[in-house]
């Protein structure tokens, strides 16, 4: 007789086995990372051996040919015909290349597949990045040096944007600027600004302006509608730079924003608004979404983006119709550009055609074209881009043509003072200190002397 | 002379029926086996120890490796660092705040999550008329998408949200309840939407376990005059037993997995202040920021979370085997 009878009385044995081996993946797996020791001889990125063409201080020449990979972010859904006839034309113009488009949803998983991809040396050869994804690979020498080795890349793009797109401790170009949005708006519902005896025509151009409206919503709102939302994540670091506080020392070695009493009055007065139910208390740790809010007629106050407005013309009409917008710079008296990126990684197996088809894309031609989309409410990157009748010839009848004509107006000012060091880890050390002080569970001084020290900590540790 | 033999076999062969030329190939194949090459077995389970040993033990091997180092998630296998993380991780407040989070999850959510299911097993069990639309019912929250399910949730929860106007109207409260605000409750909250989402993924464990348990036993207790509670905690419970501690091995291992319910309902920060944060969601908070983050350390908080699975799976064995020797 075969020995192998089924054996139900040892079933817990099974059961032991089955709960061992599941565990060992369960825990562990998330957390690989490829090893790999960098050679003295081999120049490197990550575990990856980067080429001598990529390395070498000449500039990279010659016919594009071959295949290349474009990922873009989130921009599939809405805009495939405009990247088709972008590749097709690239095509075209170089037979001999062919490429191959993929599109990333942009979810918050974004930074991780390209990690992954970067652990894997399988990096894109142009890919759409944002300021902080970009960071992270230029300090692990993922991105091609533009500065030696394509040197006149820059040539077309809005001067103040190019010179600005350089990273903290160095000099040199490793990312292209494509297109790009503008912070420092506000948007306000002015139904209920007059309900609680506000003047919508004086809109608050101070952060703490803003504060004593907000005080008086909480006072007469009788808790049926708040000011804005007590997520710090929603206002910090661009409050404190609106109020031009010194959140980091000059060379952006160090946090220094515990030792600049502007931001102790913020975290105070912020933390009092909460107290007296000007911001809606959950709204503190979850990651409410404002534009909801505001659709909703929640918040006298929305986001602080152009863009968004459309969103609330979609979802809610009558509240779109009596939204005001103005400019809140505060002290610093410009506004902020935020933008996405291009850049070509220097594992790329093809970086002569990768740079031929970011220099395409990135083109005045076709950069006017992806912006004239109406659906786009941002901005090119070439100067030549920005003189089309849709920037010129703007009518502020509207809410939302309002804030694109007062976007094009502060346009021309705007530079890009992103904190590259405001890591994602220093963004969630920071806002659980801020949250504790808000919710008054902790000192607002005590509150910036521990975010200052972990965010330092976190600094010395990435070295 | 074996040309007459032969023949007689041939003979045979053809002469024999068909369920018996069967048993004889079957015969045939056995004895094939015998002179089978020994590496024959190895290459049937092949692809099986590929996966096991690619997507299990490696990273495994992996991971306990890099808890020695100081890798970064960008930077390659880093340096070597001995016990450094392993010392850093017994003082450091915020990895034993999430551990403490994580206990608290499993501690709650693993026995619910045993007894509920069955019990919503037992009440699904018989076949009546209508009662696929109720299992169905029960189990459509284990399709849905996680994160969908907590937004649904968090909107539920919200300050102004359906639970707490409901409330309020019904004059239960004066203020809203800070479901999401104060880190107990949103704790609470989130192992509540986790039992929630598993209750039906169990049931069908219990359904399965509960087909098996001889009905002659409920009709013999029965006769005996058993009452429902009796033939349930009597004959239903020792019956599935050993499903029972299936679903606690598994369900403590999922407990301690938590990150999108917390991360969803509590927020980036991981409720107020970080205070809720499990220790998952601690391992990508210090591990996966292309920035900032240090895979060694991670990858020593995750060792840490295999031990206190295995732990829990121990725990769980043991109490199964003397509940059995009692």
């Amino acid at each position: 007789m075969s020995e192998y009878v089924a054996r139900p009385l040892h079933r817990r044995r099974l059961l032991s086995l089955a709960a061992g081996l599941a565990v060992v993946p369960l825990a562990l797996t998330g957390c690989g990372v490829g090893s790999g020791a960098a050679s003295d001889a081999t120049a490197m990125a990550g575990s990856c051996e980067l080429s001598e063409a990529v390395t070498n201080d000449e500039p990279i020449t010659g016919e594009p040919s071959g295949e290349i990979t474009f990922q873009t972010t989130a921009l599939k859904q809405s805009f495939s015909p405009y990247f088709e006839d972008l590749i097709a034309a690239f095509e075209e113009k170089y037979p001999d290349v062919t490429v191959t488009w993929q599109d990333d949803p942009g979810d918050a998983e974004f930074t991780q597949r390209l990690v992954t991809d970067a652990q894997g040396c399988e990096l894109p050869d142009v890919v759409n990045l944002n300021q902080t994804t970009a960071y992270a690979l230029y300090r692990e020498n993922f991105l091609l040096n533009l500065s030696t080795k394509a040197p006149d890349v820059g040539g077309e793009f809005i001067t103040s944007v190019w010179d600005s797109l350089v990273f903290p401790g160095s000099d040199e170009h490793y990312v292209m600027p494509w297109y790009w949005g503008l912070g420092g708006l506000q948007t306000y519902n002015t139904e209920l600004m007059e309900q609680v005896g506000l003047d919508p025509d004086a809109p608050p151009t101070t952060v703490m302006e803003q504060f004593d409206m907000a005080e008086t919503v909480a006072e007469k709102s009788d808790g049926q509608f708040y000011a804005f939302t007590a997520s710090p994540t929603q206002r910090v670091p661009s409050d404190w730079q609106l109020m031009d506080a010194q959140i980091m020392n000059d060379d952006e070695t160090e946090f220094t924003f515990a030792d600049d009493p502007k931001i102790l009055e913020w975290l105070t007065r912020f933390a009092e608004l909460y107290e007296a139910g000007a911001l809606p208390k959950d709204t503190l740790s979850t990651d409410v979404d404002v534009t909801q809010l505001y659709s909703a007629g929640d918040v006298v106050w929305g986001s602080t983006n152009a863009s968004f407005m459309r969103y609330v013309q979609e979802t809610n009409p009558d509240t779109y119709e009596i939204t005001g917008v103005s400019s809140l710079l505060d002290a610093r008296g410009e506004a902020f550009q935020e933008g996405q990126l291009i850049a070509v990684p220097s594992t790329s197996d093809n970086p002569v055609a990768a740079l031929a088809f970011a220099d395409f894309l990135l083109s005045p031609e076709w950069q006017t074209k992806f912006v004239s989309d109406e659906r786009i409410s941002n901005f090119p990157s070439t100067t030549e881009s920005l003189d089309i009748p849709k920037f010129t010839e703007i009518s502020a009848d509207t809410p939302l043509g309002a804030a694109n004509k007062l976007s094009v107006e502060l346009a021309p000012d705007a530079t890009n003072s992103f904190i590259y060091n405001w890591s994602d880890a220093v963004n969630s050390a920071v806002l659980s200190e801020l949250q504790l002080a808000i919710a008054g569970s902790k000192d607002p001084a005590q509150a910036l002397a521990d975010a200052q020290d972990a965010a330092n900590g976190i600094l010395a540790d990435q070295g | 002379m074996t040309t007459p033999v032969t023949s007689r076999r041939a003979v045979a062969r053809a002469a024999s029926p068909p369920a018996r030329r069967r048993r004889s190939r079957g015969g045939a194949t056995s004895g094939a086996a015998l002179h089978r090459p020994w590496w024959v077995p190895l290459l049937w389970t092949a692809p099986a120890v590929a996966v096991i040993v690619g997507f299990g033990i490696f990273p495994f091997v992996n991971t306990v490796v890099l808890s020695f180092t100081d890798a970064r998630p960008l930077g390659g296998g880093g340096s070597w660092v001995g016990w450094e993380n392993y010392a850093r991780l017994l003082t450091d407040s915020d990895f034993w705040l999430a551990t403490r989070n994580s206990i608290f999850y499993a501690v709650v959510a693993v026995p619910l999550l045993v007894v509920l299911p069955l019990v919503l097993a037992q009440l699904v069990v018989n076949r009546i008329p209508g009662i696929g639309f109720f299992r169905t019912a029960f189990y459509a929250p284990v399709v849905a998408s996680m994160v969908a399910v907590a937004l649904v949730w968090q909107s539920l929860l919200s300050e102004r949200g359906p639970v707490n106007s409901a409330l309020q109207q019904f004059g239960l409260i004066s203020s809203p309840i800070p479901f999401l605000s104060d880190t107990t409750l949103l704790l609470l909250s989130a192992i509540a939407l986790t039992v929630w989402k598993g209750l039906g993924w169990y049931m069908i464990f219990y359904l399965a376990a509960l087909a098996n348990v001889p009905r002659e036993l409920y009709e013999a207790a029965e006769l005996d005059g058993a009452g429902p509670v009796r033939r349930f905690l009597h004959i239903t419970v020792p019956g599935v037993r050993l499903t029972m501690l299936l679903i606690a091995i598994m369900s403590g291992i999922g407990s301690l997995r938590v990150f999108t319910e917390i991360y969803v309902l509590g927020g980036a920060t991981g409720g107020l202040g970080g205070q809720a944060r499990t220790l998952p969601f601690y391992i990508r908070d210090t591990a996966l920021d292309p920035i900032a983050g240090n895979a060694g350390y991670g990858a020593a908080v995750s060792v840490a979370l295999f031990l206190l699975t295995v732990g829990l799976a121990v725990l769980s064995h043991r109490f199964g085997s003397e509940k059995e020797e009692a």
